[in-house]
């Protein structure tokens, strides 16, 4: 296995780093420090990300401000029905002499440097664009022109529109798996940050706003090696493993573990999702947030800290309960936290 | 059955002379009224008769519960004295039940009865006289014509119970002992009113206490945490770990002189369940110290009531 080169010392200055990542972040989004938090974790476990939230909250601007801290390109591209995949890919236009040009698109122009590709309202394009992104998520590769591109760096960040239903197309079980997180953006509640929101001009003009954010805290192209060291250096001790396994087996089988939700039969709740791959995110978002909190070992609070938004998308309840949308699955996750005891 | 607090007196016979008893015996009739009655009413009636102290009721002649005539029958009698300075006082009791099927207002006749009173060696029979009732119809002669014969009939009253005035008072005393009942319990904090809080901290440090008897080794400190970590979610009523220690104690705040106490606790937990280092726990939270926290624990449950 490859070990990182990372020493002890240099993770503590990367730590320094998130924290300044965090805090630089925090200058244009106000009052969502626990929402940064979960992108820098997702950041360092090289992990891609659901964004949900309503309209307008500012889930664009948060993209916009992590990919100027982090620095390297920034791609968006916006779903439509009748987006294919050759759309991600390829750029075509007739050029000056009259004749048709087919150009790498913008998400192959930057593929060494790409840092965080931006897919809005992915459930709006079709099942073989998702294919295509999945590939990208899973390998970090795309073939175009007879060749294969490489995105080392690549962070996929998607957005799920979730008041139409008409015309989208939602995501596929595997699809939303590769996901490490799915992160809900809500409007603060704080009213003076509100007010703020509100009434300071200089949140009227995104552009005005990032710049104000320090470019490039960080060195983008080395995040893979730190989030290698990450892994490498946090441990998990008998008793946080066995706490993960009970939590594991009470999400397969709520009701054995005493587990009782309001208007739900929770015998047969469950029809998969909670995979050995998605325990394996959880504990590699735990790892990073062990590391963020400057702990070389797992507690439980560092698993429960992650464990519904890492675990919640990629968990499917009986259709039965289809329409009551992710919140049903989202209130298990945390019974399920409530009801398991640690250590 | 319908009452009237006012009790009517019907007639009294002042003086009917007993020559026999060498005294004067009198009579008196008291129906709480004497109009009103519908089919199926209960006719209460009293009738009061004073005789020297040396007469005595015959019960043979005393009315035999049973119908009278073809609308009126004798439901119930009762026979009770009282001893007065001039003789006796004899309570007769007469429970009459109405049948008459009345088409309109009239009067009806309650029959007379005789009572024989033995004095000695002589008989005497004292004459109750009859007495009227008015009895009324409970629908018009001619009602309005329906084209139904169903509809001729009224539908089934609600079953409103009727209380007596004897059953009224039966009722509000037994409410009012229930209730003192209940107030006594309240006060004695018994059930249902305050099931005394399990004592899970005391429980806890029994626990600890026979585990520290029982064990010498380091293997004490993972069974005692756990044992507290047990009854801090059974308190809490949902897992608890470190971080959620400022929310327990702020809905606990009787521990709240334990603050440091728990933070000591927690992070010594940490240490040997989760820490790679294996550290020497006695430095953490030694023995003594475990106990003395747990014991502190119970006692203060105990002071919460």
């Amino acid at each position: 296995m490859f070990q990182s080169q990372l020493s002890a010392s240099s993770l503590g200055d990367w730590r320094e780093r998130a924290a300044r990542l965090e805090a630089e972040v925090e200058k244009a989004i106000l009052g969502q420090s626990r929402l940064i938090r979960l992108v820098t974790i997702a950041i360092f476990a090289c992990g891609h990300v659901l964004l949900e939230g309503d309209v307008g909250v500012g889930k664009t601007t948060l993209l916009r401000a992590v990919s100027r801290a982090l620095g390297g390109g920034y791609a968006r591209v916006e779903g439509a029905i009748d987006m294919m995949p050759n759309d991600l890919l390829y750029h075509t236009y007739l050029a000056e002499d009259g004749r048709p040009r087919v150009e790498p698109g913008p998400i192959l122009r930057q593929s060494d440097n790409l840092s965080i590709f931006f897919f809005n309202e992915i459930n709006r394009s079709r099942p073989q664009v998702h294919s295509v992104l999945l590939r990208l998520m899973a390998e970090r590769k795309l073939t175009a022109f007879n060749r294969d591109y490489v995105f080392p760096f690549l962070q996929v960040f998607a957005d799920r529109n979730l008041i139409e239903r008409e015309e989208t197309f939602e995501l596929p079980a595997a699809a939303r798996d590769r996901f490490l997180m799915e992160l809900s953006m809500a409007t603060p509640q704080d009213p003076a940050i509100r007010e703020r929101l509100l009434f300071d001009p200089e949140f009227y003009d995104v552009d005005g706003l990032l710049t104000r954010i320090g470019e490039t805290v960080l060195d983008y192209r080395k995040i893979p090696e730190v989030a290698l060291a990450v892994q490498q250096s946090v441990r998990a001790k008998g008793a946080l493993r066995s706490y993960l396994l009970r939590l594991w087996s009470a999400l397969l089988d709520p009701a054995s573990a005493g587990i009782a939700l309001p208007d739900v039969d929770l015998e047969n709740i469950v029809r998969g999702g909670a995979s050995p791959r998605g325990l394996a995110f959880v504990v590699r978002a735990a790892k990073v947030r062990a590391w963020l909190e400057d702990r070389d070992y797992l507690v439980p609070e560092d698993i429960r800290e992650i464990f519904v938004e890492t675990m919640a998308h990629r968990v499917f309840v009986d259709p039965v309960y289809a329409l009551r949308g992710d919140d049903i699955v989202r209130q298990l996750c945390r019974a399920v936290l409530d009801v398991i005891p640690a250590p | 059955m319908r009452k009237r607090r006012t009790i009517l007196a019907i007639f009294c016979l002042g003086q009917i002379l007993l020559p026999s008893l060498a005294q004067a015996a009198e009579l008196k009739i008291q129906a709480p009224r004497q109009f009103g009655y519908f089919v199926g009413d209960l006719i209460e009636a009293y009738v009061g008769i004073r005789t020297p102290q040396s007469a005595e009721l015959q019960p043979a002649s005393l009315p035999t519960p049973g119908p009278l005539n073809a609308w009126l029958t004798l439901r119930g009698v009762t026979v009770s004295r009282s001893k007065e300075v001039a003789g006796t006082l004899w309570h007769l009791h007469l429970t009459y039940q109405n049948f008459y099927l009345a088409l309109d207002v009239r009067e009806v006749e309650i029959p007379a009865l005789s009572l024989t009173f033995q004095d000695g060696g002589e008989q005497t029979t004292v004459e109750v006289p009859s007495w009227r009732i008015r009895v009324a119809p409970l629908r018009e002669v001619l009602p309005e014509k329906q084209e139904n014969a169903v509809d001729y009939l009224r539908p089934d009253a609600p079953n409103v119970p009727v209380v007596e005035r004897g059953e009224v008072r039966t009722g509000v005393l037994a409410s009012l002992t229930v209730l003192l009942a209940l107030l006594c319990l309240r006060d004695r904090a018994l059930w249902p009113f305050q099931k005394r809080r399990a004592r899970v901290f005391t429980a806890a440090a029994r626990q600890i206490s026979a585990l520290a008897k029982q064990t010498t080794g380091p293997e004490f400190y993972p069974a005692a945490f756990r044992t507290l970590h047990r009854s801090l979610e059974k308190t809490a009523g949902h897992a608890i770990l470190f971080e959620d220690l400022p929310a327990y104690l702020r809905n606990h705040p009787q521990f709240a002189p334990l603050t440091e106490s728990f933070q000591r606790f927690f992070e010594a937990s940490r240490e040997a369940f989760f820490s790679e280092t294996d550290k020497d726990l006695s430095h953490l939270f030694g023995k003594p110290d475990l106990l003395a926290f747990a014991w502190r624990l119970a006692a203060l449950e105990r002071a919460v009531p």
